[in-house]
């Protein structure tokens, strides 16, 4: 099995649960469990680099997360439950289309019809970078509430396993492997470098 | 005859007309009192009031009510009937669209429609066709650092969203963490004030364009107690201290920043983003 279908059984399996679970209305959701195996056949990304000062004032832009004694599962759902509310679930999506993501059925579901039009508004006044900025501030916002260390990452490797998304959505697939990717990063080794303000 | 035809057309065209005008069913109702030097509330009314250091916006979601519940269903029920029409639609203009596509060499193929089923339809959330807005504008009174918003409103259970105008789409939902409250007929449900949140107050370093101190800043809220200024215009109308809860972690429908509500004592409090009810572990609480 290669690499993307791999991903792809793993997600679809994800997938079967929430729309089973999702029917619950339950915010406590249980973890998936991911065998040695498959969090192995994951790719570690780079994270070594000579930090030059140019690095560090983009700080605020490029950066992963990590939290000490955290389970690739546990991390899995927190990072899951924090890309969902980042992404404003509904506002990226149409009223019948299923949002694949595991753990997004947790926070319910539906398009936005007064906040649709907001988000379109805000969006038409503010634009992408707007979108591109809250979806940093929210990721900062709940894995910092979830007890997650931030840090400083040079653009070049950030871009390995991390996507921004503005007024679109990045591919399924693509933000699929790069949100396991962060899991593996963010229950992975302790970074050598200082964490930042989260 | 002719008299006959003519009263069962009529008949028809009445009920016609009379289904026509079926009332939809209203979730919320909500009207802001206005600053008038006499003000007059309604007994069969129910009222929040609630303080803030300046104007801005509070967005509130209903929760459902049995008769509510029945009634979103049947909405819901309808959307998916929609859909389904709409889908019927499109796979018709799909099914030309593609023969006239294969008929020119390079042509780009139209994506064909996906036919929603019970399973993948979602409609929208019960918060997004049942709430209201408190503010910006229409406060009962504005003094420098204080002023308030006093609103009729429907009786029924309410969770604070979050600090936003959902007609703007700019602001911050209290999705990892908010508080509800009841709000019945007859009364001013008092929701005490907001103000600065001490405890997260502080300047975001300079350049950290992405500081959650800052976009995501929410207001403390601190409940009305027995010391809580009320204004004598109110004064001789009945008032209650809302009864808050803490309620669970909502979607972020409307794509806003996100964060919660500070802790507050005897009601809310956090272990991480586990959210802890303090009424229901204290001494005498339900568990």
């Amino acid at each position: 099995m290669n690499g993307a279908a791999m991903l792809g059984t793993l997600l679809g399996c994800a997938l079967f649960a929430s729309t089973a679970l999702a029917q619950t209305g339950s915010t406590d959701m249980p973890i998936k469990s991911f065998t040695g195996d498959e969090v192995g056949k994951i790719e570690m990304p780079a994270l070594q680099f000579k930090a030059t000062a140019a690095d560090a004032a983009d700080y605020d832009k490029y950066y992963f997360f990590h939290r000490a004694e955290t389970s690739f599962d546990q991390a899995f759902s927190d990072i899951s439950e924090c890309d969902a509310l980042a992404s404003g679930i509904s506002y990226y999506r149409g009223t019948s289309e299923p949002y694949a993501g595991y753990y997004a059925g947790q926070y319910g579901i539906g398009g936005a019809i007064g906040g649709a039009i907001g988000a379109a508004l805000a969006d038409a006044i503010f634009g992408s970078s707007e979108r591109r900025k809250v979806r940093r501030i929210n990721m900062r916002n709940c894995l910092g509430f979830k007890g997650y260390q931030r840090f400083g990452l040079s653009k070049e490797l950030w871009k390995k396993f991390n996507f921004e998304e503005g007024n679109g959505r990045e591919e399924a697939e693509t933000r699929d492997a790069m949100l396991l990717q962060q899991t593996r990063v963010a229950s992975g080794p302790k970074p050598m470098q200082e964490p930042l303000e989260p | 005859m002719k008299v006959q035809l003519a009263l069962f057309a009529a008949a028809v065209a009445l009920s016609v007309s009379v289904q026509a005008k079926e009332k939809a069913y209203v979730f919320v109702e909500t009207k802001p009192v206005k600053d008038a030097k006499i003000v007059k509330l309604e007994p069969t009314k129910a009222y929040i009031m609630l303080r803030t250091p300046n104007a801005m916006p509070v967005h509130f979601i209903k929760l459902p009510s049995a008769e509510d519940q029945v009634a979103y269903d049947k909405l819901s029920d309808e959307a998916f009937v929609k859909a389904q029409k709409d889908y019927a639609k499109a796979l018709k203009r799909y099914k030309i669209d593609l023969a006239t596509a294969k008929k020119v060499k390079g042509t780009k193929l139209p994506k064909e429609p996906v036919e929603p089923t019970r399973e993948t339809f979602q409609y929208q959330s019960f918060g997004q066709v049942a709430n209201f807005t408190v503010g910006a504008f229409n406060r009962f009174y504005s003094e420098k650092g204080d002023s308030g918003y006093l609103q009729a409103v429907t009786p029924g259970k309410y969770r604070i969203f979050g600090q936003v105008d959902p007609l703007l789409g700019m602001g911050v939902c209290y999705c990892m963490g908010s508080v509800t409250f009841d709000v019945e007929a007859g009364k001013i449900t008092d929701l005490g004030t907001m103000g600065a949140d001490i405890a997260s107050a502080g300047q975001a370093e300079k350049g950290d364009s992405s500081s959650p101190a800052a976009a995501a800043y929410t207001m403390a809220l601190t409940p009305a107690s027995e010391t809580t200024p009320v204004d004598p215009r109110i004064a001789s109308f009945p008032r209650v201290k809302a009864n808050f809860k803490a309620a669970g972690k909502s979607a972020n429908y409307m794509g806003i920043a996100i964060s919660r509500i500070p802790p507050i004592a005897g009601v809310i409090a956090y272990q991480r983003d586990r959210i802890l009810d303090l009424k229901a572990t204290a001494p005498g609480g339900s568990q």
